[in-house]
């Protein structure tokens, strides 16, 4: 209810403009974000559902005049949390581990066609050879986020994150070079 | 660093990643130009996490289909909380 007083009280541009940048945050990051959650292993409607809370959280903190510096890795950061929250209460919940064998073989992506098959079964072999949490960072990585903002979001040490991006990557360059 | 020895995986992953502090950076360039080997240690491990950019643009995220959904449709749902009625079971 505060929250509603607060948004009333702003000047008119201020909210116009705030929800503007809202609504450009989310056109960019909300697709990347959702598609993090279903890694992760959260069914679509609470990979969707944990999403918009993250950017309702975004859109709250914005609206206090609390700076974000960088949008991307703090929703990614609270979309974790609250991922791992939603996933710890269900129990009907499918494994936390994606099954990297649906990933192998695409055939709803023309692009993923042109993929050399091949070398898709060698990464798709290393990936597997990974920790969770290894995988966890390269896809972040991939994602664009920075080791200090992919340990913020997992909640580990930069450290760590280089420790496990150096595994990761030599253990698929070893794959791919053969 | 020591400018003679070889780079370490680490350093050229961090090199790679452009996650090394500037001075470090400069020198890992600066030996880089001057040895094949850590080239070619380098370029295949630009290989490796090409090949898995690529899995990850063009399989893994595809396949994990993401739903539509647009901004002001998902907003509402707070306010109805604020409002104090209670979320939807």
């Amino acid at each position: 209810m505060q929250e509603l007083l607060l948004l009333s009280e702003l000047p008119v541009a201020q909210a116009v403009s705030l929800d503007a940048q809202v609504e450009q945050i989310y056109a960019e990051v909300r697709n990347p974000v959702c598609a993090y959650l279903l890694y992760l292993g959260l069914p679509a409607a609470q990979a969707q559902e944990v999403t918009q809370e993250a950017f309702l959280r975004l859109y709250q903190t914005m609206r206090k005049g609390d700076g974000i510096d960088n949008p991307r890795a703090w929703l990614f950061r609270v979309a974790h949390n609250l991922g791992l929250k939603v996933r710890s209460r269900e129990r009907a919940f499918r494994a936390v581990a994606p099954d990297w064998d649906r990933f192998v073989h695409p055939s709803a992506s023309p692009e993923g066609l042109l993929l050399d098959r091949e070398k898709t079964g060698r990464v798709a072999d290393a990936m597997e050879s990974l920790s969770p949490q290894q995988r966890n960072c390269l896809y972040l990585r991939s994602e664009g986020l920075r080791y200090r903002e992919i340990a913020e979001v997992i909640g580990i040490s930069s450290s760590t994150v280089n420790e496990f991006l150096r595994r990761a990557i030599a253990r698929l360059a070893e794959a791919v070079n053969g | 660093m020591d400018r003679t020895a070889h780079l370490s995986t680490d350093d050229l992953i961090l090199f790679m990643d452009r996650e090394m502090e500037l001075g470090s950076r400069a020198a890992a360039g600066t030996h880089l130009l001057n040895c094949a080997e850590c080239g070619k240690r380098l370029a295949a491990l630009q290989a490796g996490s090409a090949a898995y950019g690529q899995y990850h643009e063009h399989v893994l995220k595809p396949a994990l289909g993401v739903p539509e959904s647009g901004w002001a449709e998902g907003k509402k749902k707070p306010s109805r909380r604020n409002c104090g009625q209670k979320p939807r079971p």
